[in-house]
């Protein structure tokens, strides 16, 4: 009886001290209008459906879902260029949902929109979030730490500690690599074409001579920004497109 | 020739002449077997080596395959295609006969060996002639080289005697090379004639034109110019302007032209630049300034092949180079460019008289460098722009020479399946800003932005071939065909545009089947079961945690940042801790030292055990051992020397009052008269007295300790 009551209290400690359970989904002021938005994108309001997650947004609160539905809505208007913008931010949420991997690259596909390889480095690094990256960082920084002091006090297996410190060592830069990827991302960030038949220019001026056309959903990185112009690299060419064409997509942390 | 290691071919000399065919020709006679026919000398008796008869082959026989067959005739000399039908004839006998394994792996490695050789092409007997340089002065010489390729064994030609030059040779120089096109192995061999030409007098001389025969086909060589002139003659001015230029004590001077003017926006020309010096050294690098920045695309210069000319009565070295560029607008660009490039001069021996001079000059420099600037006259050049007269409604700017194609997959569709439309545009001219009409978005056609598939475009940009993709979703049953395409380009030789129109592309466009979405169950048929189309993801539920934008990320919190601290501060108390573990271990003493009041508590703690039992013995031992250990670890001693007088002078050098001496020895005795039985019998009765005793002993003895541990011993 004395062990049921002791769970009983646990459980109820547990439950209160979670803030999964502290603020269960049906509880947060951002779920009913999620759910309102997801009705409407049911019903085919997808207008409707992007002005309330957009509410949701307005009021200070965003996750990877939402993104992603927000993604589906704009697709589902007909925007492929927005669509793209946000399936690229939920993604930068989330890298290793498959759902938004899946719908980026098929909108893409489908808008014929072009986007650049971003290589090995790129892609591992894109893998996983900065926080992860900067939480294992942390990991191993003080497992190596205390290693390498580990084995300078130890009577036995030194060369072992200290090899293994080594490594971990090793497995910190590798986190600083990665954590360098979304820090060059703020730097120079993903740009996305929102607009229709848009055009790079050789030149940040009107009139210059066209180099690519770059269709909606495209995906490049930003090089330059000069007088409402940005330079834009994609699949190896460079043009200047109008900012008001485009988007950012910065890394949320 | 063609050797290979078990088939070699040998291709007739008249089939470079004419047999552009690629006619095969061989001498033969009727085979010992039907089907197949042998060669007169391929079928040699029986002693004959297997070399000489190939050897013999090879000079004798046309384009023909020599393949070992049979133990009477070990080469057989046939066509191809009679090679083919025989080895299969051959095969199926010997199957027959029972020996089908063997044969049939020799047929295959025959068929193998024959499907290489089989696409030989027949190469044209061809002439090149050169001359080099074509100025010179008196008393320098010339090389006239004419190369012979296609033919062996070519007689050397006739050059004809021309007054005023004295030709001599020719040197013959033989080469033969194999070279791999489209998978095919080619082969070529080539004999150059080398001449020299000493000019005896100046002036213009025409060397050629002249005709070459050999083996009864002949070809034309082209009229060379050679011209001569006397070093340090008066020059001859042939124009104001050569006159300006005599004028100068000009070593060098620089020349800049454009390949045609005027040009059109967007059209492609050359602009070559020209150094002419005489009699200098130049440096390798040559840099072009103050070219044009705005209105014009330009690729790197390219160095041409250098060259001597003749101008003024002097010989000049010319060094070429020539970029391609384009106009960006309609106007005039005019270049007035500044040409740097450095002479070398060599430096003089006498001022190196240093001695690290002397000793790395010729290791590194032996030359100096002289920057000079020069100036080539300026050029204008006109830019029209693109007439507006004709211009067709689809022109997107290409300017040049183009092809277009297009097409569409599949042709045979269901309503709401994606099209492919797809566009090549292959030429010559503005190749890497082309564009390609795209379908405009219709109410029963969903089009989506072209984008570019490929693009394959060389390296200055002049030409190449892009492909173009764009997607269409018929949206129902009635669209019927894709509107035609139309693609206009501007041709600037003959000024006027042109268009190429591809389509209407017809289609066939099924209605959607509903049936299509039904859920296809586990007892379903499986080949029914196959991909009905693709969709993106459906939505998410509501997150179980929202994150608030407002927040800064974890990792940005001080606390995080603070804690980072632990680690390298750990790791400093790990390393002290070290230190002092390696020291300790090193010096013995002073562990013994950091190690006797511990001894000594652990004593004290037996002793006091012993008092509680009332056991004099025991108790007595244990105030002995507190001792004993304590200035034994405090004083580095071994068990066996520690005795109270050494162990009192010591206290006394660290400057121990008397008092606590006198009581310190006074224990000593105490604890050699009980342990060794110098007092009163061990088995007498321990009385309360005795334990006030003892207990003042040990409080004595703390005591004691702890004034000992404040004194430096």
């Amino acid at each position: 009886m004395k062990t049921i009551r002791r769970t009983a209290w646990m459980v109820v400690f547990c439950i209160h001290i979670n803030p999964v359970f502290l603020h269960p989904a049906d509880a947060h002021p951002a779920t009913e209008p999620f759910e309102k938005a997801k009705q409407a994108h049911d019903e085919g309001r997808f207008s409707d459906a992007i002005a309330l997650y957009q509410s949701i947004l307005e009021q200070g609160y965003i996750s990877d879902a939402l993104l992603f539905n927000l993604g589906n809505a704009y697709y589902r208007l007909g925007e492929p260029g927005r669509a793209v913008l946000y399936y690229s931010r939920a993604s930068y949420l989330n890298p290793a949902d498959p759902d938004i991997t899946y719908n980026l690259g098929f909108v893409q596909k489908t808008a014929g929109a072009l986007s650049e390889d971003p290589g090995t480095y790129r892609r591992l690094a894109g893998r996983f979030t900065l926080s992860t990256w900067i939480g294992w960082g942390i990991a191993f920084y003080w497992l190596a730490c205390f290693g390498l002091g580990w084995s300078w006090i130890a009577r036995r297996g030194a060369i072992l500690w200290r090899r293994l410190s080594l490594l971990l060592f090793l497995a910190l830069i590798v986190t600083g690599a990665g954590a360098a990827h979304w820090i060059s991302l703020s730097i120079h960030p993903e740009v996305v074409v929102t607009e229709k038949d848009q055009e790079a220019l050789f030149a940040p001026l009107d009139g210059a001579t066209a180099h690519f056309t770059a269709p909606q959903g495209t995906v490049g990185r930003q090089l330059d920004r000069r007088n409402g112009w940005i330079l834009v690299s994609v699949d190896e060419n460079r043009g200047w497109l109008k900012e008001s064409s485009l988007e950012a997509v910065y890394p949320l942390y | 020739m063609r050797s290979g290691n078990k088939l070699q071919e040998e291709r007739h000399p008249l089939a470079s002449t004419s047999t552009a065919s690629g006619e095969w020709r061989a001498r033969v006679l009727p085979s010992r077997e039907p089907g197949t026919r042998q060669c007169a000398w391929g079928s040699g008796s029986a002693g004959a080596s297997r070399r000489t008869r190939r050897l013999r082959h090879r000079h004798v026989c046309g384009p023909i395959f020599v393949a070992p067959c049979s133990s009477r005739a070990f080469f057989r000399i046939v066509r191809p295609a009679q090679l083919v039908g025989s080895l299969l004839k051959q095969g199926a006998t010997k199957t027959r006969r029972g020996a089908a394994g063997s044969n049939g792996i020799r047929v295959l490695v025959f068929l193998i060996l024959l499907c290489g050789l089989l696409p030989l092409p027949v190469h044209a007997f061809q002439v090149q002639s050169e001359l080099e340089p074509t100025a010179l002065r008196i008393g320098e010489a010339a090389n006239m080289t004419i190369t012979v390729t296609g033919l062996e064994n070519p007689p050397p030609p006739d050059l004809p005697d021309i007054s005023g030059l004295r030709i001599s040779g020719p040197g013959v120089e033989r080469s033969f090379s194999f070279t791999m096109r489209n998978g095919v192995q080619e082969q070529s061999r080539a004999v150059t004639f080398r001449y020299r030409i000493i000019p005896l007098e100046p002036g213009n001389f025409k060397i050629g034109p002249f005709t070459y025969t050999a083996k009864g086909q002949s070809a034309e060589i082209p009229e060379r110019e050679l011209r001569v002139v006397m070093p340090g003659a008066p020059r001859e001015a042939e124009d104001p302007a050569q006159q300006e230029r005599d004028a100068l004590p000009d070593l060098m001077f620089a020349e800049l032209q454009v390949s045609r003017a005027p040009v059109f926006v967007q059209e492609w020309f050359e602009i070559t630049l020209s150094v002419y010096t005489r009699g200098l050294n130049l440096g390798r690098d040559i840099y072009l300034e103050n070219m044009p920045e705005t209105g014009l695309s330009m690729q790197p210069f390219q160095e041409l092949r250098a060259a001597r000319e003749i101008v003024g009565n002097d010989v000049y070295e010319v060094r070429r180079y020539r970029a391609r560029a384009r106009a960006l607008r309609s106007g005039t660009i005019v270049f007035e460019p500044t040409v740097r490039l450095h002479v070398l001069v060599e430096r003089d021996r006498r001022e190196r008289r240093d001695p690290f001079g002397d000793f790395f000059g010729p290791l590194f420099s032996n030359v100096e460098r002289h920057p000079f600037d020069l100036q080539p006259e300026p050029v204008e050049l006109a830019v029209r722009p693109l007439p507006t007269e004709g211009r067709p409604e689809s022109f997107t700017g290409a300017v040049g020479q183009f092809a277009f194609r297009a097409e569409v997959s599949p042709k045979e569709i269901t309503a709401g399946d994606p099209i492919t439309l797809r566009m090549r545009v292959a030429g010559q001219g503005n190749i890497d800003v082309v564009r390609v009409p795209s379908l405009e978005e219709q109410e029963q056609v969903r089009a989506y932005d072209v984008r570019v598939a490929s693009r394959e475009v060389n390296r200055d940009l002049t030409s190449g071939e892009k492909t173009f993709e764009q997607i269409v979703i018929p949206r129902s049953e009635e669209v019927s065909e894709l509107p035609a395409l139309q693609f206009a380009f501007f041709e600037p030789e003959t000024e006027t545009y042109r268009t190429i129109t591809e389509g209407p592309f017809p289609l066939t466009v099924r209605p959607a089947d509903p049936r299509d979405s039904r859920v296809v169950f586990g007892d379903a048929d499986p080949e029914r079961a196959r991909m009905l189309g693709a969709d993106i993801a459906y939505l998410k539920p509501p997150p179980r945690a929202w994150r608030s934008i407002m927040d800064p990320p974890w990792f940005l919190h001080p606390a995080v940042w603070g804690a980072q601290l632990i680690p390298p501060l750990a790791l400093l108390a790990f390393l002290m801790i070290g230190r002092h573990k390696r020291a300790l271990v090193h010096d013995p003493a002073r562990m013994r030292r950091r190690r006797a009041p511990r001894s000594a508590r652990t004593g004290l703690r037996n002793a006091e055990s012993a008092l509680r039992k009332r056991d004099r013995q025991a108790f007595y031992e244990a105030l002995w051992q507190a001792i004993s250990s304590y200035f034994g670890n405090r004083l580095n001693l071994p068990p066996g020397d520690i005795e109270a007088p050494m162990i009192v002078r010591a206290l006394e050098r660290g400057g121990m009052n008397e008092d606590d001496l006198n009581r310190l020895q006074r224990l000593f005795e105490i604890c050699d008269r009980q342990r060794f039985g110098l007092t009163s019998p061990t088995d007498a009765p321990v009385t309360d007295d005795h334990i006030r005793n003892w207990s003042e002993f040990m409080n004595d003895l703390n005591r004691l300790l702890k004034q000992c541990e404040r004194i430096q011993i």
